[in-house]
C-alpha cells in the first residue's frame, strides 16, 4: 500500500515569510516613530485652553531631547470629572496629568490622589521652578493651594487663569447719536461702566425692543446663573461665605447670604431681568438655557449692549478680526474681579511623573505661555501679559490682566462647593421664574446650606 | 400512527447551546452592572445629601414614559390605519424616511431641535405643564414615525384572504380595527410599547441639551438627578459619589422594572379593549353612522379616504424632513478629521451591529422552533421572559457610565485590546435584546402548522432556517440590523467613558453641543455625515420594501414585517 505524496499540502513558506518581513517593517516603522518612548497622557476639558495645551504639546514632542510622546483627552467637563475620578480613586494611573479645576482641590488633596508642590520640587531635585515669581499669586492661592497638615500650601500648578469680564458692543457704544442721548440723560459721557450704577443705567438705556436693541444677555442655566450671580453678589459687598479663598472653608465659616449686601445684590441681579435679551418669533435666546457659549453666540447679533462673560469663552468671540473691532472688554463694574482657573494635577500612580512634570515647566515657559494665550489660554503668568503681541492679538488681554491683579475670592470650591452651588442656582432660577421674596428665598437657602455643611464635614471626619 | 406534534429539532448538546445563549446575555448582563450589587449593603442611613426629590423624579419620569409610550404607539396604529389605503409606489419607495428621527438618536435630535431659529415664548419661565408637553412633542417627534412606519408595514402585508373575509362581510371601519388590524399589530405593538417605554423613561438628551435641565427649572430625569447627586457627592468624596450613583440606580431597578412590564403587557391589553369598543355594537348605537360612513367605503368615499391618506403620509414625511432645514443655519463642509472620526466611528460600530444582528437572528431562530407554540404570540406569558434580557436597560444611563467607568479601572491594565473588546461586550449586551425580542417578533408570522408539517416531513434544520425564516424575513432581518447599527451609533453612556479608546460620532457631537467646548458649526458638520448614512440607509431599505410590492409578495402574504 502506497501513500499518495501529500500534493498540495506542503507548508506555506512563501506567504509566512512575506508576512514576517512586513511585521518587521511594520515595528520597525512602529519603532523609529517613536513607539518606545514613554507616553504621557493629559485629561483636559474640551475647551480653547486645553486645545491650546494640545498644540503646544505637539511641538514640545516634536523637540530631540523631549524623548516623550504625549497624547491629550478631551471631554466634556462632567464625562472628564467622572473619568478622571475613577483613574485616581482606583489607582489605575492611566492618566498622568489631569487639567480640572479648584473643585476638585479638596478631595484630590485629602485623598493624597496628586502630587503636592513641593512633592515635585523633590521629584526634580529642585528648590525652585522658573515660573514661580512670575505666577499671578491670587490666582496660584486660588486655584492651587490647600491646606496640607493643617497649613497652606501650593498643591497643584495654574494651567490658566480665568475671570469673568464686562464685554460691551462698541458699535452701540460708538454710536454718535447714543452718546449724546446718553450724556442728555445721564450727565456723563457713555463708557463702560465702572459702578453699578452706571451699569444698571446703560442697560437701561439700550433696551429698546422697538429699536431692537437690549441691555443685557444674561446666563441663566445652572452653575452659569451662580457663577454670573457671584460677580455681582461679592461686586457689591456681599457673599456666600466670609473666608479668603473658595477652598478655605470650614464647618465654622460663617455665611454671608442673609447679609443686607447680598439680598440688595441679589435683588439688583433679579431686576436685571427686564434689560435682558427677550427671546421672539426668530429669536432663539432663552435665559434659562443660556450658558457661557449661547451667551457668546447671542452677543454676535450685535443688537446687545453688554454681558459678563468668561475670559476662556472671549477667545471664541474675537478669533475672526473683525469681531474685535466690535466688541470691547473691560473689569466688572466695582473694585473686585473674580478668580478661578485650573491647575494641572500630576497622578500619583502616573508611570512617568518627571516626564509629566518637565511637560509642565515647559509649557509655563514664557514663549508657550504667549503662543497659547494667541490661541485662546488665559495665562497665569505675569509677564505673558506684557508681550506685545499679546496685547494686540488678545483684545482682552488687558481687561483680563487688570481683573487678575485685583480679583479675589468669588466662587466656592470647598467639598461644599458643588451642594452650595446647586442650592443656590436652584435658588436663582426660581426667583427668575416665580418672583418672590428674595430675603426670604435667601434665609431658606442659608438654613438649607448649613444643614447640608455640617452633614458633608460630618462625612469628611468620619 | 398519530403525527408528533412537535418534534425536537435539537438534539441534548444543541439544547445547552440554545440556552446557553439567553442565559450568557443575562449572565452578561448581571456582570456589567456588578458594580450596583456590591455597592448593594451600604446603608445611605442619616445622610441625605441633597438625596431629596429622587423618587419626585421618578414618578415624573414614569409619568412621562407613560405619556410618550400611549400617544406614540397608540397614534402610530391609527395613523397607520389611516394610511392603510395609501399604497403608491412614491411612498413605499419613501416610507423608510419615517425612521430617520429613530436612527439620528436622541443627541442628533436635541441638536436639531436646539438650533430652531425661534424659541416658544411659553418655556421662556418654564411652566411646568407647557415645558413638559413641548419635550413630550419632540419626543413624540422622534418615535410616533417609527411606530406608523412598522405598523403600515404590518398593515400592508396582512393576508388577503382575511381582507376578502372582511369585505364579503361588510365589517365596518371599527371592525376592521377590532377584529383584524388590531389582532395582526398585537405583537409588533407589544414590542413598540417596551422598546418607546424604555426610551423615553431613559431619556436624558432633549431636556439636558435644549433646555439645560435643573432642579430650579423642573425639568429633570432620573439620569439628570443621578448626575446632579454625583457632583455634588464628587468634592466630598469621589468613590462616595459614585457608590450613591450605584445604590440609587439599585433602589430605582424594581421600581423600572415594575413600570417596563406594566408597559409592555398592561399597553397591548389597554389595546386590546381600546380596539374592542372600536368594534362593538355600542359604539355604534351611540355614534349614529352618517350615511353609510360606517359601511365599507362607497367609490366616492374611497376617492375622499385615498387624498386623506396621501395628504397624511406627504404631511408626516415634511414633518419628519422639516426640522433638518436647520443645519442650513450652521452648515459647513465637514474637515478632514470629521471624516476621518467618522469613518473610525463606522468601523468601529460596524462589526458589533453584524454580530448582534447575526446572534439575535440565530437565537430567534432557534427560540421559536424549541418553542414554536409558546412563542407564535407575544402575550403576558413570555414577555415576562423575554423581559429578563431587558436587566440593563432598567439602569438609569448615569449608572451605566459608572458601571463602564468601574469595569474600565479593570480592564485598562490589559491595554487597549482589552478594552476595546469590553466596549464591544458592552455594546452587546446593551442592544442585543431590543433587537431579539424585534426578531422574535416577526418570527411570531411563521404558521404552527407550517413547523408542524416541516416537522412531521424530519425536515433538516438548516432547510427550515432557510425557508421558513431566512428568505421569507429577509426584510426584517435588514431592518433589524439597520436599528441595531443606529443603536450602537447614538450609544453614549458607556461609549463617552472609553471614547479616548473608541471612536464615536455621538460623543464627538454631545462635547460640541453642550459645555464651554460647544462649538455649533463643527457639530453641524458632525450631523451632516451621520444624516446621509441614514437617510442612505433608509433609502436603500426603502426600496427594498417597494420591490417586495412589486413582486405581488402582498398578495401572497410573504414577505413579512
Amino acid at each position: 500500500m502506497t501513500t499518495e505524496p501529500s500534493a498540495g499540502r506542503t507548508f506555506p513558506a512563501k506567504p509566512v515569510m512575506v508576512l514576517a518581513a512586513a511585521a518587521v517593517v511594520v515595528l520597525a516603522i512602529y519603532l523609529g516613530l517613536g513607539g518606545c518612548k514613554p507616553r504621557i497622557t493629559v485629561l483636559g476639558e474640551d475647551i480653547p485652553s486645553t486645545h491650546a495645551i494640545e498644540q503646544l504639546a505637539k511641538q514640545y514632542e516634536a523637540q530631540p531631547d523631549a524623548n516623550v510622546r504625549i497624547r491629550v483627552v478631551k471631554d466634556a467637563y462632567e464625562t472628564m470629572v467622572q473619568k478622571a475620578n475613577t483613574d485616581l480613586s482606583a489607582g489605575t494611573g492611566v492618566y498622568d496629568i489631569i487639567l480640572s479645576y479648584n473643585t476638585a482641590l479638596s478631595s484630590y488633596t485629602r485623598n493624597r490622589y496628586v502630587f503636592t508642590f513641593d512633592e515635585t520640587k523633590e521629584l526634580m531635585g529642585r528648590d525652585a521652578f522658573p515660573f514661580e515669581g512670575d505666577l499671578f499669586e491670587p490666582t496660584w492661592k486660588e486655584v492651587g493651594w490647600y491646606w496640607i497638615d493643617s497649613k497652606q500650601k501650593p498643591v497643584a500648578i495654574p494651567f490658566s487663569a480665568n475671570t469673568m469680564l464686562l464685554c460691551y458692543n462698541k458699535e452701540l457704544f460708538g454710536d454718535k447719536a447714543k452718546q449724546d442721548a446718553y450724556q442728555a440723560e445721564y450727565g456723563r459721557p457713555l463708557q463702560p461702566p465702572t459702578d453699578w450704577d452706571e451699569f444698571l443705567d446703560i442697560a437701561e438705556f439700550f433696551t429698546n425692543p422697538e429699536e431692537g436693541t437690549f441691555g443685557l444677555c444674561l446666563q441663566g442655566s445652572s452653575y452659569f446663573i451662580y457663577y454670573e450671580w457671584a460677580n455681582f453678589a461679592f461686586g457689591q459687598g456681599g457673599g456666600v461665605m466670609k473666608k479668603n479663598w473658595g477652598w478655605q472653608s470650614d464647618e465654622n465659616t460663617p455665611l454671608l447670604l442673609t447679609t443686607q449686601p447680598t439680598i440688595d445684590a441679589t435683588e439688583f441681579y433679579i431686576s436685571l431681568e427686564k434689560y435682558n435679551v427677550k427671546g421672539g418669533a426668530s429669536d432663539d435666546y432663552d435665559y434659562l438655557s443660556t450658558d457661557a457659549i449661547r451667551q457668546r453666540e447671542r452677543m454676535t447679533k450685535r443688537d446687545v449692549a453688554m454681558c459678563i462673560m468668561w475670559s476662556d469663552v472671549a477667545f471664541g468671540l474675537v478669533e475672526n478680526i473683525n469681531s474685535s473691532d466690535i466688541f470691547g472688554f473691560a473689569v466688572i463694574p466695582g473694585d473686585k474681579s473674580m478668580l478661578a482657573g485650573g491647575s494641572y494635577y500630576i497622578n500619583r500612580k502616573s508611570k512617568h511623573p518627571v516626564k509629566s512634570i518637565e511637560f509642565i515647566i515647559s509649557q509655563l515657559s514664557l514663549e508657550n505661555q504667549v503662543t497659547a494665550m494667541k490661541r485662546g489660554l488665559c495665562s497665569p503668568l505675569r509677564s505673558a501679559y506684557e508681550d506685545p503681541g499679546v496685547l494686540e492679538e488678545v483684545p482682552y488681554a488687558a481687561a483680563l490682566k487688570e481683573s487678575l491683579d485685583r480679583g479675589v475670592y468669588m466662587l466656592e470650591a470647598g467639598p461644599d462647593s458643588d451642594a452650595i452651588i446647586v442650592i443656590l442656582s436652584d435658588m436663582l432660577q426660581r426667583m427668575w421664574r416665580e418672583g418672590g421674596d428674595v430675603a426670604g428665598a435667601l434665609e431658606e437657602v442659608e438654613r438649607d446650606i448649613e444643614a447640608k455643611r455640617r452633614e458633608i464635614y460630618r462625612q469628611i471626619s468620619q | 400512527m398519530p403525527v408528533p406534534y412537535q418534534r425536537r429539532w435539537f438534539a441534548l448538546s444543541q439544547w445547552a447551546v440554545i440556552c446557553a445563549i439567553p442565559i450568557a446575555i443575562l449572565s452578561l448582563q448581571l456582570l456589567y452592572v456588578a458594580p450596583i450589587a456590591r455597592v448593594g449593603n451600604i446603608i445611605l442611613g442619616e445622610s441625605q445629601l441633597l438625596a431629596g426629590g429622587a423618587w419626585g423624579v421618578f414618578l415624573r419620569s414614569s409619568a412621562f414614559a407613560v405619556a410618550a409610550t400611549i400617544i406614540e404607539v397608540f397614534g402610530g396604529f391609527f395613523t397607520a390605519v389611516l394610511l392603510r389605503q395609501l399604497v403608491s409606489r412614491w411612498f413605499a419607495k419613501n416610507v423608510g424616511l419615517l425612521l430617520l428621527p429613530v436612527l439620528l438618536g436622541p443627541v442628533i435630535v436635541s441638536f436639531l431641535f436646539l438650533r430652531l431659529p425661534w424659541r416658544p415664548s411659553w418655556l421662556s419661565d418654564r411652566p411646568v405643564l407647557a415645558t413638559w408637553a413641548t419635550v413630550l412633542a419632540i419626543e413624540v417627534w422622534q418615535y410616533l414615525p417609527l411606530c406608523v412606519c412598522l405598523f403600515w408595514l404590518r398593515l400592508r402585508f396582512l393576508p388577503r384572504e382575511k381582507h376578502e373575509f372582511a369585505r364579503a362581510h361588510r365589517w365596518s371601519t371599527g371592525e376592521l380595527i377590532g377584529h383584524l388590524y388590531w389582532p395582526h399589530c398585537r405583537n409588533l405593538g407589544s414590542l413598540l410599547f417596551l422598546f418607546v417605554f424604555i426610551a423615553a423613561f431613559g431619556e436624558f438628551s432633549k431636556t439636558e441639551i435644549i433646555l439645560r435641565s435643573s432642579a430650579g427649572t423642573d425639568t429633570q430625569f432620573i439620569s439628570h438627578w443621578l448626575q446632579r447627586l454625583y457632583n455634588v457627592r464628587a468634592p466630598i468624596d469621589p468613590v462616595f459619589a459614585k457608590d450613591s450613583v450605584l445604590v440609587y440606580c439599585g433602589l430605582f431597578f424594581v421600581p423600572t422594572v415594575i413600570c417596563a412590564a406594566v408597559a409592555a403587557i398592561g399597553f397591548p391589553w389597554l389595546g386590546d379593549k381600546l380596539t374592542g369598543l372600536c368594534a362593538s355594537q355600542k359604539l355604534r348605537m351611540l355614534v349614529p353612522p352618517v350615511a353609510g360612513w360606517w359601511r365599507w367605503p362607497k367609490r366616492s368615499y374611497a376617492g375622499i379616504s385615498q387624498v386623506c391618506s396621501v395628504l397624511c403620509g406627504l404631511g408626516m414625511i415634511v414633518l419628519v424632513l422639516a426640522p433638518l432645514l436647520v443645519l442650513v443655519r450652521d452648515i459647513s463642509l465637514p474637515s478632514a478629521r470629521v471624516l476621518v472620526l467618522f469613518v473610525c466611528s463606522f468601523l468601529f460600530a460596524l462589526p458589533v451591529a453584524v454580530l448582534v444582528t447575526v446572534a439575535a437572528v440565530a437565537s430567534g431562530i432557534a427560540a421559536r422552533l424549541a418553542f414554536p407554540d409558546r412563542l407564535r404570540r407575544l402575550g403576558r406569558d413570555n414577555m415576562l421572559g423575554l423581559l429578563a434580557l431587558f436587566v440593563l436597560r432598567a439602569v438609569p444611563a448615569m449608572g451605566l457610565a459608572m458601571c463602564a467607568l468601574a469595569w474600565f479601572s479593570v480592564v485598562s491594565a490589559l491595554g487597549a485590546g482589552a478594552i476595546v473588546a469590553f466596549w464591544g461586550m458592552s455594546q452587546l449586551v446593551l442592544v442585543f435584546p431590543l433587537i431579539v425580542v424585534f426578531v422574535i417578533c416577526i418570527h411570531c408570522d411563521v404558521p404552527l402548522g407550517e413547523l408542524e408539517f416541516q416537522s412531521a416531513c424530519r425536515a433538516r434544520l438548516t432547510e427550515v432556517a432557510l425557508h421558513s425564516f431566512l428568505k421569507r424575513f429577509a426584510l426584517g432581518y435588514g431592518l433589524a440590523f439597520v436599528f441595531c447599527f443606529a443603536f450602537v451609533w447614538s450609544e453614549d453612556a458607556s461609549t463617552r467613558m472609553l471614547s479616548h479608546y473608541i471612536s464615536s460620532a455621538t460623543v464627538e457631537l454631545q462635547m460640541k453641543v453642550i459645555g464651554k467646548g460647544a462649538e455649533y458649526g463643527e457639530a453641524a458638520a458632525l450631523v451632516l455625515p451621520s444624516l446621509a448614512l441614514a437617510i442612505y440607509a433608509t433609502l436603500v431599505w426603502s426600496r427594498w420594501v417597494s420591490k417586495s410590492f412589486d413582486l405581488g409578495e402582498v398578495r401572497n402574504g410573504e414577505g413579512h414585517i
